[in-house]
């Protein structure tokens, strides 16, 4: 369970990125954040496995804590239950694929062994298990940078899932892919969700998309939660308030 | 002949059209002002600098081509030449011929360079790989040790090889060593200036990915951005190799090893002979073969 309570973020330069935010997040919800760039989507996220810290109120994350207190061995303990997808896939370049799943092991081995990158058989067995669970399989020993974008980000999914984690956070996951192969990877994540239920938060700017695949919504406007609700009932009027407009035929992308 | 008596006639509107760009007028009367170039004053401010160099350096050309070959093309009546004799008859009459037969003597002290340039080369990369990462701005975040990390490599990349190499000669003695150990801080400096600059170019989304499953910095660094820099690594590496055996060849000059020693004992007395061409021969064919090699290897590399 993650539970927000009065949470704000203010970040050095004085900008105020989330003010008050109350939230609670079961485990195994699938969950769209929307609302406008700069609104305070990646940063909820962000908070969440402490990429950036809290600055205001109390986050509780499974049972822990996310304040000041947590760093070195204890952060890094608590990161490993938390994936986390990006919008330029961040895949190691000029290495394999099936590395690129292994690095997401690499925390949990002596850092030699890192170094000359000697993974178990183990390790080996979780990753390419991974790789065919995202139907990638087949590419494990490719070059992860001669991919195409949608191989790419299922890549990052399958480095994520061989990470084992309860949480997966998503940035902007799908907002590089072209409408097909977004919509292949958010059912991805759809049976991910489903199969591990692993809880996922996914920041969307495809509203459509949004709406189709989370179970719930939760609508940012300037750092604040303007709606918390099943995406069944997110209509016009709603998103008027998280985009400050109506959204027109325009706005929403055919699939 | 229309077209060179327009140019002529318009030879102002051209020229400032060089310092202010023309405005483009597109349709419905749009202007576009393109932005001025700083390139014409940059080629300005060159050549006055040029001008003022030749100037102070009193560099004449023909200057140049009297004292070798002894034509003066002004008739300018220039003093010398030196020794009586022009720069081609001296490096013809004491250089020439090459002895091949002579390839016994430096055959032995050729193989010492080279290994001197190779062992070095291996221990400078060594070394420098750990210390670009410590001057990286975008993955040490430590002011004072990213400060210290550049100073420290300033400072040896001042320090020409040579004097290194007069350093340890006269801390370990005459010997391949002290040639082995300039040539490794000469590389370090280097390496690590290329490739700290490296670093701090490339993509940190594979790291901050690896530093969210948990992994410590350490680990995240060498699991996501060592297989990124590895090959511009390697290239360097190579390239301070190739750089180095042609170094190494006067380090010997110094007493530091390698074939620089035969060539020191060959021009003790300003005594040239035709062995010291000899042997810049030999050094040619190996630093031609290694540079073949090693671009080889790069390209492979790239």
């Amino acid at each position: 369970m993650i539970l927000f309570e009065k949470v704000g973020k203010t970040y050095p330069d004085g900008t105020v990125a989330l003010k008050k935010v109350d939230l609670k997040i079961e485990q195994g919800e699938f969950i769209a954040i929307i609302g406008l760039s700069g609104a305070g989507k990646s940063t909820l996220i962000r908070l969440i496995n402490k990429m950036h810290p809290v600055t205001d109120g109390k986050l509780t994350v499974n049972g822990t804590v996310v304040d000041d207190s947590l760093v070195g061995k204890d952060l890094r303990k608590f990161r490993r239950g938390i994936g986390m997808i990006f919008q330029s896939f961040n895949l190691i370049g000029r290495t394999s694929v099936l590395k690129n799943v292994l690095a997401a092991r690499v925390a949990d081995i002596p850092f030699f062994k890192a170094l000359l990158g000697l993974y178990s058989k183990e390790d080996k067995i979780a990753s390419l298990n991974a790789l065919e669970q995202l139907g990638i399989l087949e590419k494990a020993y490719n070059r992860a940078d001669k991919l195409s974008g949608g191989q790419m980000q299922r890549v990052a999914l399958a480095r994520t899932i061989a990470q084992d984690p309860k949480i997966i956070l998503a940035d902007e996951p799908v907002a590089s892919l072209d409408p097909i192969t977004a919509t292949q990877v958010m059912r991805d994540f759809e049976k991910i969700n489903k199969e591990l239920n692993i809880t996922i938060l996914a920041n969307m700017h495809h509203v459509d998309m949004a709406l189709k695949f989370a179970t719930r919504v939760i609508g940012i406007n300037d750092g604040e939660i303007v709606y918390d609700g099943p995406a069944s009932a997110v209509d016009n009027a709603l998103l008027k308030k998280v985009y400050g407009r109506e959204l027109t035929d325009d706005d929403i992308m055919d699939n | 002949m229309e077209k060179l008596k327009d140019y002529v006639k318009n030879i102002g509107k051209y020229i400032k059209g060089i310092f202010i760009p023309e405005q483009i007028i597109i349709q419905d009367g749009i202007v576009v002002s393109p932005p001025r170039s700083v390139a014409p004053y940059v080629v300005i401010a060159f050549v006055f600098v040029s001008y003022f160099a030749i100037q102070a350096t009193e560099f004449s050309i023909f200057e140049v081509i009297y004292k070798l070959f002894g034509i003066d093309i002004l008739n300018n009546h220039f003093e010398g030449p030196w020794r009586a004799m022009t720069g081609w008859e001296y490096l013809s009459r004491y250089f020439f011929p090459i002895d091949y037969g002579y390839w016994r003597e430096v055959i032995s002290p050729l193989v010492d360079t080279i290994q001197m340039s190779f062992l070095g080369s291996f221990i400078g990369s060594a070394i420098a790989l750990p210390v670009a990462f410590l001057a990286s701005s975008n993955i040490n975040k430590n002011k004072f040790t990213l400060t210290s990390a550049r100073a420290v490599l300033t400072i040896f990349r001042t320090i020409p090889m040579i004097i290194y190499a007069v350093i340890f000669v006269w801390v370990f003695g005459k010997n391949v060593l002290p040639g082995t150990m300039a040539i490794g801080l000469f590389t370090f400096s280097i390496v690590a200036k290329m490739l700290f600059e490296k670093i701090e170019t490339i993509d940190l989304g594979s790291y901050e990915a690896i530093e969210s499953t948990g992994a410590s910095k350490g680990k995240s660094i060498v699991t996501a951005v060592l297989p990124q820099i590895l090959p511009s690594f390697y290239s360097m590496s190579l390239y301070a190799f190739e750089i180095n055996v042609r170094y190494a060849a006067i380090l010997g000059y110094v007493g530091a090893g390698g074939i620089g020693l035969i060539l020191q004992s060959n021009m003790a007395d300003l005594d040239l002979t035709n062995r010291v061409f000899t042997m810049l021969f030999f050094i040619w064919i190996v630093v031609i073969s290694i540079e073949t090699i090693s671009r080889f290897l790069r390209r492979r590399l790239a």
